[in-house]
Parts: C-alpha cells; sequence; structure tokens
C-alpha cells in the first residue's frame, strides 16, 4: 500500500503553531526526514498566520547545515501560506545561506 | 519615619518616568530601600501606553526591593486616574479597581501580564482581531506588526529568564496612530549586551542589540534577527517610532534615523513603545499565497 501524501508536512498538524523556536524543530524533524527520501516536499501552512525568526531558523535556516540553498529552493514548496511567513522564510535562507554556501 | 512621597510627573511618559525611577534609585539604593514608598497621583495629566508599561515596571521593581507602594490623591479633576483604572492598572498592582465600573475602553487593550504560554496564542485571539476591527482592515494586513510582538515575546524569554511580559495598546483614532508598548523586568539591553561589548555605553549598547545578526547568545540558537524585524517592519516600511528604554537610556527608532534621547533617569528591566501610523499599513486580503522562490 502507498500511503497517500509521504513528502506532505502540515506544520499546524505536527507544530500547532509557527510562534517558538521549540515549534520549529519538530517541523526541522518532518523536513529531514521528507527531504532524505526523493521528490518535492511541501511545506503547508494552511491554518496558520505568522512565523517568528525563532521558529524559521530552527526549521528552515537549519537545513542549511547540510544543504545547499539551491537544492532547498529545488525541493520545497512552501503552499497555504501568507505574505508573512514567505517573507520571512526567504529573507532568512537567503540571509544564511544567499551565496550558495553551505553552513556547516 | 517618615514616609517617602513620589509625585508622579504631569506628563506621563517613559522619559519622565525614568527620572523619577532615577530619583528613587539614587536616592535609596546606596542605603536600602524604604519598606513602604507613597506614589503621588494628584499632579498626573494625560497618559500613554509607555507610561502605563512604564509605571507597571517600576511598581514591580519597587515590589521586587520588597518595598510596599501606596497610591495617594486618586481622585484629582483630570481623566488620566480614570483611564489608568480603565486600562486595569489599579487592579493589576493594587488588587482591585478603584472604581467598580471600571472597564477596558474600545481603543484600548487594557495593562496585562502575559505568561509566555499563552503570549502567541493572546496575540493571535486579542490582540489581531481588536485592531483589525479598530482599523476596519483584514487581519492579514496586520501579520507583520503581530510578528513584530511575537519576536519581542520570545525575546523576553530568551534573554530574561521571566516567563511574563507586561503589555498595553491604544488606538488614537484622530492621531491615525497605535501604540503598543511591551516590558519586562529583566537585566536590561545593556547588561546583556556587555557581557559581549563590555565597553559599550547603554545607549550604544541598545543600538548594537537591533542590529541584525549580533546576539548575545544567551539561547544557543538565538541567531539576533527579531529585533531588526521590528525596526524594518515598523520604522522602515510603516514609517512608525520604535523606542526602547533600558537601564540609563532612551534610543528612538525613527523612519529619519536614530536618536538618543538626553537627560535619561533609570528605566527598570526593558520597555519597548511601538508607535505604527495607521495610514500607511499596506492592506492585504485574507487570501492564502504560495511562496515563490
Amino acid at each position: 500500500m502507498v500511503t497517500s501524501k509521504p513528502n506532505h508536512i502540515a506544520v499546524a498538524k505536527i507544530a500547532g503553531r509557527a510562534d517558538t523556536a521549540a515549534q520549529g524543530g519538530l517541523v526541522y524533524q518532518a523536513l529531514e526526514e521528507a527531504l532524505a527520501r526523493t521528490g518535492p516536499v511541501v511545506v503547508d501552512f494552511d491554518g496558520i498566520n505568522t512565523a517568528t525568526s525563532s521558529f524559521t531558523n530552527l526549521s528552515f535556516v537549519r537545513l542549511l547545515s547540510t544543504r545547499k540553498l539551491r537544492e532547498i529552493k529545488k525541493r520545497l514548496r512552501v503552499v497555504n501560506s501568507t505574505r508573512q511567513i514567505n517573507d520571512m522564510i526567504k529573507s532568512r535562507l537567503e540571509r544564511e545561506g544567499g551565496d550558495g554556501k553551505a553552513v556547516a | 519615619m517618615a514616609v517617602a512621597v513620589v509625585k508622579l510627573p504631569y506628563q506621563f511618559n517613559g522619559l519622565s518616568l525614568s527620572k523619577v525611577a532615577g530619583d528613587l534609585s539614587a536616592a535609596h539604593a546606596g542605603k536600602g530601600w524604604p519598606p513602604e514608598i507613597q506614589i503621588d497621583f494628584g499632579n498626573l495629566g494625560f497618559v500613554r501606553p509607555a507610561g502605563i508599561v512604564f509605571l507597571s515596571n517600576m511598581f514591580s521593581w519597587l515590589g521586587a526591593h520588597k518595598t510596599k507602594i501606596t497610591p495617594i490623591n486618586l481622585n484629582g479633576p483630570g481623566d488620566a486616574v480614570r483611564f489608568l483604572d480603565d486600562a486595569l492598572f489599579f487592579e493589576q498592582h493594587c488588587g482591585a479597581k478603584l472604581r467598580a465600573s471600571a472597564c477596558p475602553r474600545s481603543t484600548t487593550r487594557p495593562l496585562i501580564r502575559i505568561a509566555h504560554e499563552r503570549c502567541h496564542d493572546w496575540l493571535e485571539s486579542d490582540l489581531l482581531p481588536w485592531l483589525a476591527d479598530r482599523l476596519s482592515i483584514t487581519r492579514a494586513s496586520l501579520y507583520g506588526i503581530k510578528n513584530c510582538v511575537a519576536e519581542l515575546f520570545n525575546n523576553i524569554q530568551d534573554h530574561t529568564q521571566l516567563e511574563i511580559g507586561t503589555i498595553c495598546a491604544q488606538h488614537f483614532p484622530r492621531e491615525n496612530m497605535v501604540y503598543i508598548s511591551l516590558s519586562d523586568l529583566g537585566l536590561g539591553i545593556p547588561g546583556r549586551v556587555r557581557t559581549k561589548l563590555p565597553n559599550l555605553s547603554d545607549a550604544e549598547a541598545i543600538i548594537k542589540a537591533t542590529e541584525a545578526g549580533f546576539t548575545t547568545k544567551s539561547v544557543p540558537t538565538n541567531q539576533g534577527i527579531g529585533l531588526d524585524y521590528l525596526l524594518t517592519t515598523v520604522a522602515r516600511r510603516n514609517g512608525g517610532i520604535v523606542s526602547f528604554y533600558s537601564s540609563n537610556a532612551i534610543v528612538r527608532f525613527e523612519p529619519q534615523g536614530t536618536r538618543v534621547v538626553p537627560g535619561v533617569g533609570f528605566c527598570p528591566g526593558t520597555t519597548i513603545d511601538i508607535v505604527l501610523r495607521t495610514d500607511t499599513i499596506e492592506r492585504l486580503p485574507e487570501e492564502r499565497e504560495d511562496l515563490e522562490w
């Protein structure tokens, strides 16, 4: 049997919200597991309106320790989001990994 | 022994209150804090949220020194004491409202002490819908502003080991302004920054703390982004003003630049005052969107 949507991460289901570093850590675990598989990864912010820098650092920016920004951009799709969340994710990732470097 | 009386200034803002706190500190810190102080409200004229939150911090600061506070002359002719009562100041600090009928005005979110585990819920379920309703705009238009306050709540938890922050907000419709003031009673920004850069003055330390990427790493994962986000959102995009009151400094971040306020007394903990222009908030639809890299 094929599990439906294996690379679909519903942030509200996994972390409840996107306010704290601890919630970011939960999403990071899910992201790492999903990225270890093949194919695109969908991060769904349905039901969540804002994301803090603490959440974003611990979820998305942390991925730069093992991956380059261009790989993250190629594989991650962020959907059902808001302008604030999208701006936060984009600005944080581009600031920390903007020149293609991996932070590790 | 006569009870010390502290007369509150007519102009009830962070600068004037810092002078009151500075005088108190100079008079008592060296020889021990008095068991009781009377706070005289008789001269009180007008009050804004930063004054309420600052005064709240001052009461908590005196309480931390085991000093009993007795408010006096609360029946003056002006509206300021009634406003403080409606903002639930006396309920919080004296255990009861002055008037049974006192209740928050529609233009305010009253003074509230919020434990960290509740602060993000409060933002989502209280401040955000109140502000959207006051300004007749979508909640989506306010997500950036809401997140500024969320960043400050996270800072309180990351840097002070305190679980509590105090917040108050007010809409001034005729001025097209919203004031949101937040405080904590931690070490203060200068004290934290000087653990890393010991030679900075209080004002220099506050300015340093707002630089993107500067962090004292009080939490290993902290990347020093929250205050820069606040200044970008408020001073650079909205055209508003953010003021920091901490230790012996007040620094204002305005669209025209940064201004260090002269003649400051003492600011217990940290008070941050956000002044937003309501006419420059971008109106956004309540629509979800996908991120485009």
